[in-house]
């Protein structure tokens, strides 16, 4: 061979090699983990738009936070209403190292009972229409919460939501979509709004609100005025008021009842949201806190118990024995959610149940890494023995700032568009069906009783500095999907968006809030990401008798590591989520 | 005379067409069993209904792991959910021959079965349709009137010589299987 060809040879090989190097690094994902000091995560690139716009002006977090959940229920109105849904909110208090968190879980009606749906609508809590709603806590939730971390007046946090409502912004493909499949039960404003002139939106449509935005508006003056010569604290409660003690609790409750619906104005009157103290356990030296029941919290905080046992790193992420572990541990502990989760007003949950010896205990003793299991075990009943009667389709944003606040916020009108029913520019949820009309259980209907949850986000600190920001919507797969975020990053080291768009597993088997299934021999797995499961692994889990499903389904997950100083965030594309940092 | 005699014969056939319309509830004993065919949530329904009764309730219960000797009855409610079988680990060809097979054994042991439709119109989508036919094998039916609008459950069992008991709505099986399971 003559030099040249040598020479020619050896540098095709060389820029081969560089090539492979190079494709051995590249991460199989649609898009980048985004970094920044400050950040606004949310379902859609308003939303987090909003929070920027606060957190520019200034604002903390914790205002940020109102900002988005604003623009969240214009944007992402199919899945959450700040005065039609249900709130849980959990945060990170920078300056006095605190975490804390806010219930604002609306509750049933005065005058709703099992009996009523077992005579009037089939024995079933319908999913759509003027039974299907529950009185809505989530304003109050943020009155409450702003009224004692609030930095800025109410009407600046609800501009950028006014502004958008008013003046219309494009409708995006994942809305349109959702109104072209989700208008069963629309009544006529909400046909108003998304099918106007008898056509549904389409993506590239602008798509307004003007209700929604004179709604915004009008809290935003009567805030204002509650503030005059006293403090901010006073607005919010001025503008908490005007929605349940005020004209706009009686202009719902006659147009519920208009509509044959059970409203009473005992049912706003009465009603105050609350704060409340999270749930935490420590997950190899990580401080992981979720909101507490009547949230799904306990779900996480008790499968992470059961999972320290394990040397999950060996196995591998997404084995065959690794998805069967995490499968197992999930499914005994959202059939502790459906057996033992209510308002805790009304029941209190096994504390024994989220203590590390009971997770050991489970580990030990009912969780088979090498086989599926034929039912779901409740465990030793000394763990929940002290369970007694104490007395009577969401979305997912957090923020940061660079005091190092953080809001990590889940909310939900429940189903995508709720009950179907709009009223002054507001999306009425469906959480009615999440009550049991199983008298036995402890989510059954009551007057007054506020349901179980889905709705649980979550933050985690490590050496009691802020590490973790995490959350999702997708109902029973909340807690599953979370908890394969978080492994992913803590387990196995991922970076944020790769953790994020690691193919994750769910099981259904052990029912929800409503009922119980206790089918344990049922996984299904994503298909939609760039990666999947391995084929083997699927053949492996079936060979060990359970019944795989694809899914393109398990949420949208948004999670934020710190690191160095910075925020870094994934961002779930199964959905529209969107990251701001600076 | 005759004039009397024609009405009176008109009057005794509307009576006697009055009351073939509902059959009679006859006992046919309890404790029971119930299971979706199809497993919708239906079958939840009517466990809230018969929970003072001795009634036991298994979404997926498998001839061969049944103890029959404990049951006079087999109350099975029609209606098919995609989202029911997915969470059973079912697809409808097996869920079809679990439903095939408790029908067969409880026959051989002598079990009666009550067969039900009271989802309406929504438990006659292609889910649903497959179990529609067990109808024919019960010793007793009962249809919530809108799910027999096109008078198909009527029909199958005129056909099957199956009674046919028919309720406006599901809060009605209260006064109705009281006496079914007596």
């Amino acid at each position: 061979m003559n030099k040249k060809a040598l020479a020619a040879l050896v540098l095709s090989a060389t820029v081969l090699a560089a090539g492979a190097a190079s494709a051995n690094t590249m991460y199989y994902k649609t898009r980048p983990t985004i970094s920044g000091k400050v950040v606004a995560h949310g379902g859609s690139p308003a939303v987090a738009k909003a929070g920027m716009e606060i957190l520019l002006q200034g604002g903390t977090a914790f205002d940020a936070a109102m900002a988005m959940a604003a623009a969240q229920s214009y944007s992402e109105v199919m899945m959450c209403h700040i005065f039609g849904g249900d709130l849980q909110l959990i945060g990170y208090d920078a300056k006095a190292k605190k975490v804390f968190s806010f219930n604002g879980t609306g509750w049933a009606p005065k005058k709703s009972s099992i009996e009523f749906h077992m005579e009037k609508t089939n024995a079933e809590i319908p999913v759509k229409g003027i039974y299907s709603m529950h009185m809505p806590g989530e304003w109050s939730g943020w009155m409450t919460f702003l009224a004692k971390y609030g930095t800025m007046p109410l009407d600046k946090l609800l501009a950028p939501a006014e502004k958008m409502a008013r003046e219309g912004i494009i409708t995006d493909d994942f809305l349109a979509n959702m109104i072209k499949g989700g208008s069963e039960g629309m009544n006529d404003e909400a046909k108003a709004v998304f099918w106007p002139n008898g056509e549904a939106l389409k993506a590239g449509d602008v798509y307004k609100n003007v209700a929604y935005a004179d709604l915004l508006k009008t809290m935003g003056e009567v805030a204002a005025k509650g503030a005059e010569g006293k403090t901010l604290a006073d607005g919010y409660k001025a503008a908490e008021d005007y929605f349940y003690r005020g004209p706009l609790a009686e202009e719902i409750v006659k147009w519920n009842n208009e509509n044959g619906g059970d409203f009473s104005i005992e049912d706003f009157n009465e009603f105050h949201a609350e704060e409340t103290t999270p749930i935490t356990t420590n997950y190899r030296g990580i401080d992981v806190y979720c909101t507490p029941p009547n949230s799904q919290g306990t779900v996480l905080i008790e499968t992470l118990n059961t999972l320290e046992n394990f040397d999950l790193k060996s196995m591998g992420l997404n084995s065959a024995k690794y998805i069967n572990v995490i499968t197992q541990a999930l499914q005994i502990a959202i059939n502790h959610r459906n057996r033992f989760s209510a308002d805790p007003r009304f029941f209190k949950y096994p504390e024994g149940l989220l203590t590390k010896e009971f997770g050991k205990d489970i580990a030990t003793n009912h969780i088979f890494p090498d086989k599926a299991v034929e039912a779901i075990p409740l465990g030793e009943e000394k763990y929940f023995v002290d369970y007694n009667k104490k007395g009577p389709d969401t979305t997912f944003m957090f923020c940061a700032d660079e005091a190092g606040n953080i809001v990590a916020v889940t909310h939900s009108i429940n189903h995508f568009f709720g009950s179907g029913m709009m009223f002054k520019g507001i999306m009425m949820n469906d959480r009615r069906i999440q009550y049991s009309l199983d008298a036995d259980l402890p989510n059954s209907l009551y007057p007054h009783k506020r349901t179980v949850q889905t709705i649980t986000p979550s933050i985690a600190l490590k050496n009691g500095e802020a590490y973790m920001a995490f959350g999702t919507p997708n109902a029973d797969r909340q807690e599953q999907t979370k908890l394969q975020g978080f492994l992913n990053i803590v387990e196995f080291g991922l970076r944020p968006q790769a953790a994020v768009e690691t193919p994750r597993v769910a099981t259904d088997a052990a029912g929800d809030t409503a009922s119980n299934n206790k089918y344990p021999k049922q996984i299904s797995y994503m298909v939609n990401y760039l990666t999947q499961i391995d084929e083997k692994v699927i053949k492996e889990l079936s060979d060990m008798g359970y019944k795989m499903a694809p899914t393109r389904n398990t949420g949208s997950l948004g999670l934020g590591v710190k690191e160095n100083g910075f925020w870094s965030v994934g961002a779930d594309p199964t959905r529209n989520a969107y990251t701001y940092a600076w | 005379m005759k004039k009397f005699m024609l009405a009176l014969a008109a009057t005794l056939a509307f009576a006697a067409c009055a009351f073939a319309e509902q059959p009679a509830l006859t006992a046919l004993g309890s404790p029971a069993l119930l299971t979706p065919f199809g497993q919708s949530q239906d079958a939840n329904a009517v466990k809230l209904m018969t929970r003072k009764l001795a009634v036991d309730y298994d979404m997926t219960c498998f001839a061969d792991k049944v103890d029959w000797s404990k049951y006079k009855s087999l109350i099975v409610v029609l209606g098919g959910s995609g989202k029911g079988l997915g969470a059973a680990g079912l697809d409808i060809p097996t869920e079809l021959e679990r439903c095939k097979n408790l029908v067969a054994a409880a026959k051989e042991k002598g079990v009666k079965i009550i067969a039900m439709h009271i989802g309406g119109q929504d438990r006659r989508g292609p889910n649903s349709e497959p179990f529609l036919g067990f109808m024919g094998d019960a010793d007793f039916a009962i249809v919530r009137a809108d799910g027999n609008a096109d008078e198909y459950f009527t029909k199958l069992c005129t056909e099957k010589n199956v009674p046919l008991y028919t309720i406006e709505k599901t809060g009605d099986l209260r006064k109705v299987m009281p006496e079914l399971l007596k």
